[in-house]
């Protein structure tokens, strides 16, 4: 009755002059064009009397995936018949933005669905509309890429050991005292990597050139000076990237880069491991120490900046990490700030030591060959989590694997010496990494779960309701279009069916298996048109038969026509379908 | 008493003209039968026009009552059912006014009010040999 009272109103008017109806084209005219923000202005004009629902109405960005829509200003609800609708024709607002950058013209397509009706009494079906529009994606802005990246499968693992990735979330999201003091903490963290070895006799060496009776004052002054132009070389990189690489994580994007930067990775990483050294040519490191003893600040300045660039190299993984960010925000002071923290990090370390004149020095010995290898395995995960991008799951599982073993090996699994604790952290990697070989043997692709395949895969999806009889199933025309095409020629039976239909159930289990059903059926091609679903597709498929519901048989004959007379439409028992095989 | 009036309330609302959908599946065989034409009225749940003819006009009794006397009335949800190929259909409601041998003699966009609904009837009713 409540549904009645506003009909009976409106009936007052409603109709009156009901004399034709707008066809679709005309009651909508969808529209699209970009303004000279570079947003896009998408809507409808709405012919006389036509009104839209508000929640049948979505604007989808189809192409390119390397933007996003950031915002879609709506305009504003009427509601009407306790529907929420557009009665002035609407505009939507939608804000672009960039989640890679490829090319700076970029051709957008953008799709408009609608569904309307006219006041007058018809309700028009659901439509959709494609634009394609030139956009200049350098007016947009850029987005954090943090949910593309949830969306890859990326496991724990390999998000440890993606030092870049970890950095550049971090600067990111917080706050700019959170991101200098992160980059602090991440540049002591690099000053215990042997990076800064390097670092530490030309400082004892600029320390002790002062000669005897150096204060602990001076001492500590001139480290700080030393420290201070190393961490300037830094902050000059950063800004420069901020200010000519903004298409650094674009380029990070094009296949050759990532397999040009993963094989910087593993170069870096070999040289971890010590196959061979790391460093600018040895002549202008002798100079350099030549150098060294020459006192004054503006000397131990000259000597902390090219020291900066003498340990480059070696901190190039973490130092990746915040370019790649600086490049990203086009933020030059933030991004020179980070590294300028993260260089003051590094140089704390290196001030202990030069106030110190070298008595706190880290000794070197086993554990530092440890570290370098602890590295360059680190260094050999980012080169695959690189690859992950554009390589196969499967392959890069496969790495993993081979990594994760040979790490283990060289730590020393099967061997009887060794403290226990690293004998049991390296036994622990080496099952891991043997599980994941053997779930990519298994064509597993998940690092989390590599031996997912073990699991009992949930009764019943395998069987068959029709045993013995093999229906290729399809969904939509095109699906079965192809079938047919492929059988011409041949007997073709096309059974409509759907799971929630019960007669469907009995003509499977009682007539398809029916032994004598069974050797007539062997002379067909069975095509299961399974409506399940009923989408628009298989609706559709529906429709072109004229189905009005399963379970239907119908039969086409040589020329792919379908036989009217012989359509079966419901149960059918295995005496009565057998004669009417025989009868085709 | 109390049952009498109930039936005689039955009665009465049974005669306020109500037209009868039948199924779709039978529609042609008892046109045939009945020597009826057919009209298979296309609508979808939730569509104002279909409400109200519906509602409204097909409970018109001059509309059901010629209705009753000379066509045979079914209805599809063309979201719900699958509508046959031939009978095409931008909006709802869609009306289609056949004879029993399946020819489409009439098509009808969108609601119309009862006169003019009634008149179309007769229109087509006035075509059928």
């Amino acid at each position: 009755m409540k549904k009645l009272i506003p009909i009976l109103i409106l009936g007052c008017f409603y109709l009156i002059n009901a004399a034709s109806f707008l066809m679709p084209d005309q009651a909508f005219k969808p529209y699209a064009e970009v303004n000279e923000k570079m947003q896009v202005e998408i809507g409808i004009n709405l012919g006389k009397d036509i009104y839209l629902y508000a929640d049948k109405v979505e604007v989808k960005l189809l192409a390119p995936e390397t933007l996003t829509i950031e915002d879609v200003k709506k305009p504003e609800i009427t509601m009407y018949h306790g529907e929420k609708t557009y009665f002035k024709s609407p505009n939507f607002l939608v804000t672009l933005a960039v989640k890679q950058k490829l090319e700076i013209m970029q051709d957008v397509k953008l799709s408009i669905s609608y569904q309307g009706c006219s006041e007058q009494g018809l309700c028009y079906e659901p439509s959709e509309q494609e634009f394609t529009l030139k956009v200049d994606t350098s007016k947009l802005q850029n987005v954090a890429d943090t949910q593309e990246k949830s969306q890859q499968s990326v496991s724990s693992q390999t998000q440890e050991l993606s030092q870049t990735d970890s950095i550049a979330n971090t600067i990111k999201s917080g706050s700019t005292l959170i991101i200098l003091l992160t980059f602090l903490g991440f540049g002591l963290l690099l000053s215990l990597t042997p990076c800064v070895f390097p670092m530490i006799p030309i400082i004892s060496g600029v320390i002790i050139s002062q000669g005897e009776g150096l204060t602990t004052k001076r001492a500590f002054f001139l480290s700080v000076i030393y420290v201070l132009a190393m961490a300037i070389a830094y902050t000059i990189a950063g800004v420069l990237a901020g200010l000519f690489g903004s298409n650094l994580q674009a380029a990070l994007q094009t296949p050759w880069v990532i397999y040009a930067f993963s094989g910087v990775f593993v170069a870096l990483a070999m040289s971890m491991f010590g196959f061979y050294e790391l460093k600018l040519p040895d002549s202008l490191v002798t100079k350099v120490s030549k150098n060294s003893n020459r006192s004054g600040v503006v000397g131990v300045a000259i000597m902390g900046f090219l020291s900066a660039l003498i340990v480059g190299p070696c901190v190039a993984a973490p130092l990746a990490g915040a370019l790649v960010y600086i490049g990203q925000t086009g933020d030059a002071l933030l991004g020179g700030a980070a590294l300028f923290s993260m260089s003051i990090g590094m140089g704390i370390p290196l001030i202990i030591v030069g106030v110190s004149a070298g008595k706190f020095m880290p000794k070197p010995g086993e554990w530092m060959i440890m570290v370098n290898a602890i590295f360059g395995a680190m260094m050999l995960g980012v080169a695959i989590w690189m690859l992950e991008k554009i390589v196969d799951p499967s392959i890069i599982m496969l790495l993993y694997a081979l990594l994760g073993i040979g790490f283990a090996l060289y730590l020393g699994t099967f061997k009887t010496e060794g403290h226990i604790l690293k004998r049991t952290i390296s036994m622990i990697i080496f099952i891991y990494s043997v599980s994941l070989f053997v779930g990519f043997l298994a064509g597993s692709s998940s690092m989390v779960k590599p031996l997912s395949f073990l699991q009992i895969p949930k009764s019943g999806v395998s069987q068959s309701s029709h045993q013995g009889l093999g229906f290729n199933v399809v969904t939509s025309i095109e699906e079965l279009d192809k079938l047919l095409e492929v059988n011409k020629g041949k007997k073709i039976m096309l059974d409509f069916s759907a799971e929630w239909c019960a007669a469907c159930k009995e003509l499977a289990e009682i007539t398809f298996a029916n032994v004598n059903v069974q050797e007539k059926l062997k002379e067909y091609v069975l095509i299961k048109a399974d409506v399940t679903q009923n989408g628009t597709n298989e609706k559709a498929l529906s429709r072109k038969y004229g189905v009005f519901g399963p379970p239907a048989l119908i039969f086409f004959d040589k020329e792919l026509k379908v036989m009217k007379s012989k359509t079966i439409v419901g149960f059918i028992e295995p005496k009565s379908f057998v004669a009417h095989l025989n009868s085709l | 008493m109390k049952r009498v009036l109930f039936t005689l309330v039955i009665f009465a609302t049974s005669l306020i003209a109500d037209v009868k959908f039948t199924h779709i599946f039978d529609i042609y065989d008892i046109a045939k039968e009945e020597n009826k034409l057919v009209i298979i009225m296309l609508s979808r749940e939730g569509c104002p026009g279909c409400e109200h003819m519906q509602d409204v006009v097909l409970k018109d009794i001059g509309v059901s009552e010629f209705i009753s006397k000379n066509y045979i009335i079914a209805n599809m949800d063309v979201y719900e059912e699958a509508v046959p190929e031939e009978l095409e259909y931008f909006g709802t409601p869609t009306f289609y006014f056949l004879d029993a041998e399946e020819n489409i003699l009439k098509r009808v966009n969108g609601g119309e009010n009862a006169k003019k609904f009634l008149q179309t009837l007769k229109e087509v009713q006035a075509t059928k040999k």
